[in-house]
């Protein structure tokens, strides 16, 4: 499929591996970029939370095939970032 | 059983946790358990890469009935690491209590997690955390901390935790 991006590591873990999928899915297209994620088996928090971020800017970039307990995982993450988020404005 | 003792090249952190990972897999501990302990390795080796600006990491593993993980490295240590981030705590004891309360930095990032969340899991799991840098020593059992003066200075950063292997809901403490 055009604009796909297997991600071949099964364990993600630093912020760099999602920077080098942010510049990978760069030179592959600017619109929308599927990473296939069905080989990934866990992420780290450290991990997760900068390929949200990068996800948040670039919009255009979405995850497919993700395992449910990655995914339970991710929306774990999302929660806690909109949570620091909204106490760092507070603050 | 797993035992496993290792100076690990900094630039090899990632490769070697692919290693740990994988046979670590192979034991026979629940789900959970597993998460708990692949979690606790990745984010300390995520705080060496990103903060520790040391060249080699020692790391042990053991996993009977009990689990001890230790991560040492010879970097910076906590303090600086926050100083170079213009974050300023007095002393090196406050250096980790800054740590272990989960926020490391006024971005909108979720940083700051790692150490939070481990401290978490070992409350949860009633075991110990230890952690050594610069002048001291914060002892983490029971829900409480106790910190001591080290005589002789820690260069980087230790972490080590104890615990029995059991069960634990770890989307719950995450959380």
């Amino acid at each position: 499929m055009k604009n796909f991006i297997p991600i071949k590591k099964r364990f993600l873990i630093f912020r760099d591996e999602a920077k080098e999928i942010e510049k990978m899915s760069k030179k592959i297209s600017r619109d929308n970029v599927y990473l296939d994620f069905s080989n990934v088996d866990f992420l780290s928090r450290s991990f997760a939370d900068e390929l949200l971020n990068i996800i948040k800017e670039k919009k255009g970039i979405k995850i497919v095939n993700l395992k449910p307990h990655l995914e339970k995982f991710f929306n774990i993450v999302t929660k806690t970032k909109q949570k620091t988020k909204k106490a760092i404005e507070k603050w | 059983m797993f035992k496993y003792k290792r100076r690990i090249l900094f630039k090899k952190l990632d490769k070697e946790f692919t290693n740990i990972a994988k046979e670590i897999e192979e034991l026979k501990m629940s789900k959970d358990f597993l998460q708990f302990i692949l979690y606790t390795i990745s984010e300390l080796f995520a705080n060496v890469k990103e903060h520790s600006r040391a060249k080699i990491v020692s790391v042990q593993i053991k996993l009977n009935k009990d689990c001890l993980i230790r991560i040492e490295d010879k970097g910076i240590g906590l303090r600086k690491s926050y100083l170079l981030k213009k974050i300023f705590p007095k002393d090196d004891a406050s250096a980790i209590e800054f740590a272990l309360s989960g926020l490391s930095t006024k971005e909108p990032r979720e940083r700051g997690f790692g150490l939070y969340t481990i401290r978490k899991f070992i409350e949860e799991l009633q075991g110990k955390m230890i952690i050594k840098t610069g002048k001291a020593l914060a002892t983490i059992e029971k829900s409480k901390i106790q910190f001591q003066s080290l005589l002789r200075e820690k260069k980087g950063v230790g972490v080590q935790i104890e615990t029995k292997i059991k069960d634990v809901d770890f989307y719950k403490i995450i959380k």
